[in-house]
């Protein structure tokens, strides 16, 4: 209780205070404006501080008004509805305020012009009137009586002053008669009582206008009285004829009490009549300037205290609009004060409560986001890193992800379409190898929930592959299948090296069985021929001469595949030691210099290049294989033209490039020039660039094939550098 | 925390509009004060000594405007002041100074009373009351000084040099309230003489 007191008090209590105190003030204005005299003293002050006072709530008003309209800028919460109940409060409390006011104004003037009708005013003047001539009869009664008084006692007077006073003041029946000289010395008084009290005298300009034998009657207060006494004062001039010598007499003449009050009455109720007759306008003036301030106040508080109050109300509004935007803002961590615990203390208690929960269950969200990001990060980086190609589809067949190894798989990035079908993807010319391979696979999906497993031969600018695919569907939350993925497993190499160890085997086999008869067939066929060329006829004799040596020179042929083979198979182990490439390379390319040849080989080098690991026997070999490859290749050009050149490809590897500006080779060739017996010339063990390879590989590089035809072929190999090189 | 600063806040907010507020009405009585008009005109003022007292006779001149007039007809009572200061004019090290030796300021009433109309003057100094039948008699009474004691001689310095200064004023604060209002939008009630000023002559003759 106490706590809401205070909080009125704060808010309200200086309007409170000062507008009780302009009340009283005013109270008080128009208490004195009705002859309240005893504060007549004050008006002015309390004028001022009323004026003061209104002045200061009208300022504060002004005030109060800036500060909404700065708040309306800022659009803060709250104000809208402020400045409505505000201006509907005013308009609710003005309107009825200024008819009271319109009608109490007419009140006044018409009240006050009622005051002073023309008969009261008549009454009083005719009163005023009726006791001023009673009264100076009564003077001028006076006058004539003194005066014809003293005439019949004038000689008494001159001679006798004391007798003659006290005579005429029996005979006048006056209250008092004295007796002076000119001087204004008395000379002789009588009163009633006998009293020893000396007369008042005359004044000086009594004396000198009945010097100037000018009488003088009039009424008098007389001075220093309590209660206000009216007297006849008679000055006549006596002249003594004997010595003629001029003298002055006063009498003074009660006037009876009753005459007193009456006009006193009269005078006093004519002259308050007169007063207010006059301040008739002042006053009109005055109450309707207490009136207008008196609306002025009530306006003022009123719009204040609405003000406060709609401010107060909407305070809780403002807070939940501060809570909410803050909310919108996704700061969940905001707590409203809950300063009233009245429906908007609840309101704002519940928001409170209901933020809390939202911040909770939005941190729980954020956590399981924040997981199952992680787990989608994870299984990316994992399927990224697969050497396997992974591509998902979603239920449409539209692509949602590929990794890495697909696009080098295809030898082609789908990324760009993501969210395309595969048919859309595949329509494109840069993709147009595709659409074989994915015929095939589409109908699968044909058959959700079923895995399925798919070889295929596939033709990219790589060359032949061969790919393992598999094919599942995708679980979903609200369906059973959400999706696909392809799973593909480019196999080329293992089947590479699957045949690889084949035709070793072969080799090998080859070497064991075929060798060895070889030369006793051969030493057959020549001692045949010793021993029977002599013995036959000419004609037999050239037939055996040419049969003999058809075998003789099979044998030889046989003898020259199995060497290849038997080097093929069984390669010595590879000795890597630092070398010098660029030496190497010079020194074989020196042995096929020959100028009278229609063909060059020209040797391109880095002079940079570094020292490489390598087995400089085995890579001799590799080049003579390669240079006598590519010079059958170019053995139909009119200037064939053999390149080697030697590169840093970075700081681990060098590349050595072997081009020949031959036919080059079939796109369907390509996968297979390096395998065993893949060769299409008529002569030749086809051999030569699978013992590149198997070089190329012993020292762990790299080799790729890069021709297309008419443009040449180029053989590209990438050896690692020696580890000291690399530092 | 917050609302004692806001409350802090308006509290001074509210002393600033208050010492605005003061400050105005300050101006506004500054400039109601010190108003000269020529409606009382003080024709003269005479010293001289009787005694060892210094006196002096005054004369001054009434022309009322018409409504105050009017006022007095019926039966407003209006206070005049009458103010006379006495300086004395010295000089310390050549460096010139005055300092009041005397202030003599006394209130006259003037009204008009009974069915007789008779004018009355009641002075508030020394009690008087004088009736008279006609206004004109009244205000010259009112505007008449005669041997009027402003210092004993023995107070004063027959070396220096003396200024005496004289107003008379209409105290219109001191009108019936409704009246205040009119009076402070009229000038008519605005009656001032100003301060009439002549020097002391009779410090010479004490020679």
């Amino acid at each position: 209780m106490s706590s809401l007191i205070g909080l009125y008090l704060k808010q309200y209590g200086w309007i409170t205070l000062l507008s009780g105190v302009l009340l009283i003030s005013l109270v008080i204005m128009s208490q004195i404006l009705q002859n309240a005299s005893s504060f007549a003293e004050s008006y002015s002050a309390l004028l001022f501080f009323t004026f003061g006072g209104v002045f200061i709530l009208l300022i504060v008003l002004v005030r109060t008004l800036w500060n909404l309209y700065k708040q309306y800028k800022k659009r803060i919460p709250g104000i809208k509805i402020t400045i409505r109940l505000t201006f509907l409060a005013t308009l609710l409390m003005g309107l009825p305020t200024a008819t009271i006011f319109y009608f109490s104004q007419s009140f006044i003037q018409q009240g006050i012009n009622q005051w002073f009708d023309v008969k009261t005013e008549t009454a009083l003047e005719n009163a005023s009137t009726l006791v001023r001539i009673t009264l100076d009869n009564k003077t001028r009664e006076s006058l004539n009586r003194t005066l014809s008084t003293v005439k019949e006692e004038h000689d008494l007077l001159a001679d006798s002053p004391i007798i003659g006073v006290n005579r005429l003041r029996n005979q006048l029946g006056a209250q008092e008669v004295s007796f002076y000289n000119t001087n204004q010395q008395l000379i002789a008084f009588s009163s009633p009582d006998g009293s020893d009290i000396l007369p008042t005298p005359p004044g000086d300009n009594l004396f000198q206008q009945v010097r100037q034998k000018i009488t003088y009657a009039a009424i008098e207060t007389r001075p220093g009285a309590t209660v206000p006494e009216k007297f006849i004062r008679v000055v006549v001039p006596i002249t003594d004829s004997n010595i003629n010598t001029p003298y002055v007499l006063q009498a003074t003449f009660p006037i009876p009490s009753n005459i007193t009050e009456l006009d006193e009455s009269v005078a006093t109720a004519s002259g308050q009549y007169k007063e207010l007759s006059y301040l008739k306008a002042p006053l009109t003036t005055s109450f309707t300037l207490i009136l207008t301030i008196v609306l002025l106040l009530t306006l003022l508080t009123s719009i204040l205290f609405t003000i406060q109050a709609v401010q107060n109300f909407a305070r809780p509004i403002r807070t939940l609009a501060r809570g909410t935007k803050a909310i919108s803002k996704g700061d969940y961590s905001i707590q409203m004060p809950v300063k009233e615990h009245d429906e908007f203390g609840e309101l704002i208690v519940s928001f409170n409560d209901m933020t809390q929960r939202i911040a909770q269950a939005r941190n729980e969200i954020k956590m399981g986001q924040h997981q199952a990001e992680v787990q989608k990060l994870y299984l990316q980086a994992i399927i990224q890193n697969l050497t396997s190609g992974v591509i998902t589809l979603d239920m449409k067949q539209r692509i949602r992800t590929m990794n890495d190894a697909a696009k080098q798989i295809l030898n082609t990035d789908l990324s760009p379409f993501i969210g395309y079908s595969l048919s859309e993807a595949v329509s494109t010319k840069h993709n147009e190898h595709l659409s074989e391979l994915f015929s095939q696979i589409t109908p699968h999906f044909d058959d959700p929930g079923q895995n399925w497993n798919l070889q295929k031969e596939f033709a990219c600018k790589d060359g032949q592959k061969r790919l393992l695919i598999h094919g599942s569907t995708l679980p979903g939350i609200d369906t059973q299948t959400s999706g696909y993925v392809i799973v593909m497993d480019d196999i080329t190499e293992l089947v590479q090296a699957q045949l690889h160890a084949a035709w070793s085997d072969v080799a090998r086999r080859l070497a064991h069985e075929i060798k060895n008869p070889l030369t006793p067939i051969q030493l057959s066929a020549e001692r045949l021929n010793f021993k029977l060329h002599d013995k036959l006829q000419d004609k037999d004799q050239s037939l055996l001469t040419r049969m003999t040596q058809t075998i003789i020179e099979q044998v030889n042929t046989m003898q020259t595949l199995v060497q290849a083979f038997t080097d093929y198979a069984n390669t010595p182990e590879v000795r890597l030691s630092r070398l010098d490439l660029n030496s190497l390379i010079k020194s074989i390319v020196d042995m096929y210099y020959d100028p009278k040849a229609p063909w060059q080989v020209k040797a391109l080098l880095d002079p940079k290049m570094p020292f490489v690991a390598a087995d400089g026997s085995r890579l001799r070999q590799l080049f003579h294989n390669l240079i006598k490859n590519a010079l059958e290749a170019t053995e139909n050009q009119e200037s064939g033209l053999i390149e080697i050149r030697t590169e840093i490809e970075n700081a681990k590897q060098v590349k050595i490039t072997v081009c020949d500006n031959g036919p080059g080779i079939p796109e369907q060739h390509k996968n297979w020039i390096f395998e065993p017996y893949a060769t299409n010339k008529p002569k030749g063990t086809g051999l030569g660039l699978a013992v590149v390879r198997k070089i190329v590989d012993e020292h762990h590089g790299q080799i790729q094939l890069k021709s297309s035809p008419q443009q040449g072929t180029c053989f590209i190999i990438k050896l690692p550098l020696t580890s000291r090189e690399r530092e | 925390m917050e609302q004692s600063a806001r409350s802090f806040c308006f509290w001074s907010t509210f002393g600033k509009n208050l010492r605005a507020g003061l400050g105005i009405f300050l101006l506004l009585c500054l400039s109601c004060a010190g108003w000269a008009s020529d409606e009382i005109l003080i024709v003269r003022v005479s010293d001289y000594q009787n005694q060892r007292e210094l006196l002096i006779d005054s004369e001054s001149k009434f022309h009322l405007p018409e409504k105050v007039t009017a006022a007095i007809h019926h039966e407003i009572p209006l206070l005049f002041t009458t103010t006379i200061v006495l300086t004395e004019s010295a000089s310390f090290l050549g460096i010139k100074y005055q300092r009041t030796r005397r202030t003599i300021e006394y209130q006259t009433q003037l009204y008009a009373y009974g069915v007789n109309h008779h004018y009355v003057l009641y002075n508030t100094r020394n009690q008087n009351v004088q009736s008279f039948p006609t206004l004109d008699a009244a205000l010259e009474t009112l505007g008449t000084l005669q041997s009027f004691p402003i210092a004993t001689l023995s107070e004063l310095h027959p070396q220096q040099r003396y200024t005496i200064k004289m107003r008379i004023k209409l105290d219109y604060w001191k009108l019936p309230a409704p009246l205040i209002i009119d009076a402070m939008m009229d000038s008519d009630w605005r009656i001032n003489s100003g301060w009439f000023e002549t020097f002391l002559k009779t410090p010479q003759s004490w020679q």
